[in-house]
């Protein structure tokens, strides 16, 4: 016999060859097989919603901030950083006009949340520029009114010299927080290096309690501290910035 | 009729019709998977997967050539991505020519070859050559058809073909030898 015969005997033997098995177990298996298979396939989107849900979550708690003036050119374009809360506990009545200044030191003293939000070389010759957005002071001035027509002029008073005095120092101007009975927003961007700080501040409680000074004002400021540039060094953030914080970022502008 | 009757039942996605499919082809298409895997758990991991495509693409089915043909396709593309995986292997492209005649004579023990024994002789072929003997000789595959399904050039499968038949050949010749030694010396001690 010839090789391609023999070859073609192998072809016929094989062609029609079967194997027996269990037809019933086999249905099973593969209705078992199907489930397993449409788990896998649902988990994969619930499992990267759930990561950028984390990953939400977790922004507010684990990034701390440490910034300087080295902070410059690095592959990221864009992190998040934080929403840190932070209560002005020593506002006083005479800084009803809210200075930056007042707020970076006391950042810089104090931790925001448990991971600590840290702002060094605050001194008024750094290049420190605050961009305040102005119309808001005429929404203070009228809600200043309504509030305690008996302290107008001298919340005014301190307004102006507080603007004076933030002048002096480089700083374009100063946002009084007052708002009573309701939350208010005084948003305020300052810029430093390549960061940016939109600042809300809220006054959740009420009137604030100017009279006594050891008392919680009952102002919440938000600090939303954003790197929108490249960064060179920033080696004090803690947590991670990765690809997720990148898309947190996008995900939250889309929302 | 009555595959035409399962087809348009698996259309429907009728368990009934389902379960009848797995029946009818069932075992044909195990002896198929068996063949690429030579694992019973691999070729059953390839069946289930098989079938499990034929039901998510049983519609694209245009009732144009075998029914049987197509599974059978199926049957082979899903058993070389389980070996893939799990008995992953590689083609040496290589443009050394080997000769082999079509006509060598096959010695006269295995005229009569029973399928066990071709398993035995398919079984020592390394992967790569079984997988192309398979595509070509059994499945009826070309060669065109075996390099877009296993990434390779045509040419390619043509020399493995080669290869394959040369060391099936080589193979069968061993053990006629080692068949005939040992007749020859039950001859021997008998007399």
């Amino acid at each position: 016999m010839k090789y391609h015969e023999f070859e073609n005997r192998i072809y016929k033997s094989l062609k029609d060859e079967t194997e027996e098995f269990d037809a019933n177990q086999f249905m099973l298996d593969i209705k078992k097989r199907k489930k397993n298979r449409s788990v896998l396939i649902w988990f994969w989107p619930i499992g990267f919603i759930l990561a950028i849900t984390l990953t939400a979550f977790n922004y507010d708690g684990f990034y701390t901030f440490s910034q300087n003036n080295t902070i410059d050119n690095s592959d990221l374009n864009t992190i998040r950083i934080m929403d840190a809360e932070y209560m002005i506990s020593d506002l006083t009545e005479d800084e009803t006009a809210f200075d930056l200044q007042i707020l970076n030191e006391n950042m810089s003293k104090k931790n925001i949340k448990n991971e600590g939000f840290m702002i060094e070389n605050q001194e008024p010759d750094i290049n420190v520029h605050y961009d305040v957005l102005k119309n808001q002071q005429h929404d203070f001035e009228d809600e200043v009114i309504s509030y305690n027509q008996t302290k107008v002029q001298s919340k005014n008073q301190s307004l102006d010299q507080s603007v004076n005095q933030s002048l002096n120092h480089n700083i374009d101007a100063l946002v009084p927080v007052v708002e009573l009975d309701k939350t208010s927003t005084l948003p305020l961007k300052l810029e430093q290096g390549n960061i940016l700080f939109e600042s809300y501040f809220n006054n959740k409680i009420g009137c604030p309690d100017f009279s006594n000074p050891d008392k919680s004002a009952g102002l919440e400021v938000i600090v939303d501290a954003g790197v929108f540039h490249t960064i060179k060094e920033l080696t004090n953030i803690s947590g991670e910035s990765n690809a997720l914080t990148r898309l947190y970022f996008w995900w939250s502008k889309l929302l | 009729l009555e595959v035409d009757l399962i087809i348009e039942g698996c259309k429907l996605k009728q368990k009934d019709a389902q379960e009848a499919l797995v029946r009818k082809f069932g075992p044909t298409l195990l002896a198929v998977c068996s063949r690429y895997c030579y694992d019973s758990n691999l070729a059953y991991d390839a069946l289930q997967e098989c079938f499990i495509n034929v039901f998510k693409y049983i519609d694209t089915y245009k009732s144009k050539g075998s029914f049987e043909g197509w599974m059978r396709k199926i049957a082979v593309r899903t058993s070389l991505a389980i070996i893939k995986k799990y008995k992953p292997f590689s083609f040496i492209e290589d443009n050394k020519k080997i000769k082999f005649n079509n006509s060598s004579k096959i010695p006269e023990a295995y005229e009569q070859i029973a399928i066990d024994e071709i398993h035995y002789f398919l079984q020592q072929l390394p992967p790569s050559l079984r997988v192309v003997f398979n595509m070509y000789v059994i499945e009826g595959f070309n060669h065109i058809e075996i390099g877009e399904m296993l990434n390779i050039t045509d040419s390619s499968s043509r020399a493995n073909l080669t290869r394959a038949r040369a060391k099936l050949m080589k193979l069968i010749n061993k053990e006629a030898l080692k068949t005939n030694t040992s007749v020859s010396l039950k001859i021997h001690t008998d007399l």
